[in-house]
């Protein structure tokens, strides 16, 4: 079931040392769009503004039907899973898993109970009260993912998520992100410089293109 | 590779470790045993005069290191965000606290600023004055532990839909909390062995602590040697046995509170632009509207005189305790390398009030030391004891940070042990230790509460002159000394903090 309009982003517009980024997209709701290229080519950047944690200098952003552009990252509802996963490490994984609907006002016990699905679908059942430090890469990655979309988010950001992994992990959880989105229908923009999330993946593939002025362009 | 950890310890560990352990039972161990002891034989330690005492004491600490705390902790939150305001947390820790205090009369006093706030000569003043001294230590201190929040984890709380107060009180708090409750009992130690802002700003007997009771009962009127024995009792008990509880109940500051000194230290590399600036402040409001008095006051020999004459015994003192308390501690951390638990013992005397310590002094070596002839070297040891846990956590971290490979390299280059040292270790050790140097003088510079216990019949220092004319109602020449003093402290301080390795 759809439960977002999409993602749009227009004229959006920001001076990094050395460059401007500039883009125009629109991501559906049922897309998995990769943004690729190269470390330091700007992709964080988009990410991060997207999620409202950064400014631009110019440009709208629309999820769904509402325009967000002026709203603090709390407001708009967007999940995302940093490049180093940014778990609470002085909580525990249920408490991680549960942060955002709680930050919702949802009560504690209706938070268990509704992370309970993600948290056996992603393995974590027998984890709910280790420390952070203790859980492998694998756990740790699967958590970022499960605390992310269990706040029921509108759009889900990814940036670079498997980079840590080894090569079989990756790949299984390549497929427990595929069939994630297949299951959320939400767009999905996942930054990544590697091929292999690409095709196994991504639906659509964008990047910056230029010099001086780079500009996000879809290329596939 | 070779671990020194697990080998034998070194002939200079060992002479490290014999002379640390000798110095802190003959300075204070052997003292403190001999107090204990006759303070316990006495049931005049449960009388209801002396628990009187000891209650107002607690309650006057609660109170101060509470109200520091509620304003201190939202402080220190505020701060994080404004690391261009944070070196103005540093103001109380430039200024001796016999500087406050005549600040504190000029301004609220009968001829200051604002006599009409009665801030002065009551309980009110002093709870006021450990808050100014205070909110700053805690607020510096949450801000301190808000740096190791992984900025990561604030943003994935932001995009998680956690407002302000949210995440205030689900990533920030549960990572402050315990720098926080440490720098409250921190707060709760130096309010109850406040001596120069209780007996400067408390206006007399209704304002009694512990300590300027010891001090009544031994330096003045009556000698009551059991009544000051008792009251040093249960200052010992109330400065150290929360701070102890703390540490066995919480997880994350067991390790850190051993190197942690219970008095205030710099611990941030200052600004010293706007350092410089607030002091300037400070410096306003003491020559506000006596402009024509100050310079009087400057221009009169016999002011100077009495300052030069006073300057000799400080710098003796100061150097004396700096010398000794720096060589202790630089033992301690040889020592420590082996032996941690050296460490525990060189922050122990965080928790004695100088009055406990001199006390104890003076019973344990009652055939060589009294009070009423004077003792230079009582003098240095109470001080240099007071200096020891900042002596060690200034010094401790850099022996973290062993070049091993590099000393290996030289030693299989030719070089002796000596040369070893001077070409590999002293380069890194120059700059803590002379930041050390001057922190330590600064704050021995100001010290009061030693030299009112064992007098001597030379000029006394600054710190004491100053409050002998605030005593005699000499105001404009005592604020023109503070000056000085303070000039004086803020200046090694920012020169300490400028070459620190923090």
């Amino acid at each position: 079931m759809t439960r977002s309009g999409g993602v749009q982003i227009v004229g959006y517009s920001k001076k990094l040392e050395g460059f401007r980024l500039q883009a125009d997209l629109r991501v559906e709701s049922d897309e998995r769009l990769a943004i690729v290229g190269p470390s330091g080519s700007g992709k964080t950047t988009l990410l991060r503004w997207i999620s409202g944690l950064d400014p631009a200098d110019a440009g709208a952003l629309r999820i769904g039907e509402f325009d967000v552009t002026r709203q603090p990252p709390e407001m708009r509802g967007v999940g995302y899973v940093f490049q180093d996963q940014a778990l609470f490490t002085m909580k525990s994984v249920l408490e991680n898993a549960t942060f955002g609907l709680r930050m919702k006002n949802t009560s504690r016990r209706d938070a268990e109970k509704q992370v309970q699905p993600w948290l056996e679908r992603f393995g974590l059942v027998r984890t709910l009260n280790t420390p952070i430090d203790r859980l492998s890469g694998g756990e740790r990655q699967r958590l970022a993912l499960v605390r992310a979309v269990a706040w029921a988010p509108r759009v889900l950001l990814l940036d670079e998520p498997f980079s840590a992994l080894d090569a079989p992990l990756r790949a299984k959880l390549r497929e427990e992100v595929r069939a994630l989105h297949d299951d959320l229908r939400i767009p999905l923009i996942l930054v990544t410089h590697d091929e292999e999330d690409l095709r196994a993946l991504a639906t659509g593939r964008a990047e910056f293109v230029g010099q001086e002025t780079r500009v996000l362009t879809r290329t596939s | 590779m070779s671990n020194s950890r697990f080998a034998s310890p070194s002939r200079a560990e060992w002479i490290s470790l014999v002379g640390v352990v000798s110095f802190c039972v003959l300075a204070f161990g052997f003292p403190l045993a001999v107090l204990f002891a006759k303070a316990l034989g006495s049931p005049l330690w449960l009388s209801a005069d002396i628990t009187g005492v000891a209650q107002f004491t607690a309650y006057q600490a609660a109170l101060s290191a509470s109200v520091s705390g509620v304003i201190g902790y939202p402080l220190g939150v505020w701060m994080h965000r404004r690391p261009a305001l944070r070196p103005a947390l540093e103001i109380p820790f430039v200024l001796p606290t016999i500087v406050v205090a005549t600040l504190w009369v000029s301004t609220f006093g009968v001829s200051g600023w604002l006599p009409s706030m009665r801030l002065i000569y009551s309980f009110e003043a002093v709870i006021a004055a450990h808050v100014f001294l205070n909110a700053p230590w805690i607020a510096g201190l949450v801000a301190t532990s808000m740096d190791s929040i992984p900025a990561p984890e604030i943003e994935a709380a932001r995009t998680l839909g956690a407002r302000g107060g949210r995440r205030l009180r689900e990533i920030i708090w549960p990572r402050t909390r315990w720098a926080f409750a440490s720098a409250v009992f921190q707060a709760y130690s130096l309010s109850a062995m406040s001596f120069v802002i209780v007996l400067l700003l408390g206006g007399g007997p209704p304002v009694e602590t512990l300590q300027t009771s010891i001090y009544a009962r031994v330096r003045a009127g009556t000698l009551d040697l059991d009544g000051a024995m008792a009251c040093a009792l249960w200052l010992v008990i109330m400065t150290t046995v929360p701070w102890g509880a703390l540490i066995a109940c919480s997880p994350t500051i067991r390790d850190s509170a051993v190197a942690s000194a219970r008095r205030r230290v710099p611990n941030r590399s200052g600004r010293p632009a706007l350092l410089g600036g607030l002091c300037a402040v400070a410096l306003l409001l003491m020559f506000q509207s006596r402009y024509s008095i100050f310079v009087s006051i400057f221009s009169e020999a016999e002011f100077w005189i009495q300052v030069a004459n006073s300057l000799g015994t400080t710098l003796f003192l100061a150097v004396g305790a700096t010398c000794v308390g720096f060589a202790v501690a630089a033992a301690g951390v040889v020592a420590s390398r082996r032996w941690r638990s050296v460490g525990i013992l060189l922050a122990f005397p965080s928790g004695l009030a100088v009055m406990v310590l001199g006390l104890g002094i003076w019973l344990a070596y009652v055939r060589w030391v009294d009070p009423f002839d004077g003792s230079f070297i009582a003098l240095i040891l109470i001080q240099s004891v007071n200096l020891l846990p900042i002596a060690y956590r200034k010094l401790w971290p850099v022996s973290l940070s062993e070049p091993r490979m590099q000393l290996e390299a030289a030693r299989t280059l030719g070089a002796t042990p000596w040369r070893t040292f001077m070409e590999v270790e002293w380069p890194r050790w120059r700059r803590p230790v002379i930041a050390t140097g001057m922190l330590l003088l600064a704050l021995s510079i100001g010290e009061v509460a030693a030299y009112s216990l064992f007098a001597l019949d030379a000029p006394p220092p600054l710190a004491v002159l100053l409050t002998q004319w605030m005593g005699r109602y000499e105001f404009e020449k005592a604020q023109c000394l503070g000056l000085l003093l303070m000039i004086g402290c803020a200046s090694l301080i920012l020169v300490s903090e400028s070459v620190d390795f923090e």
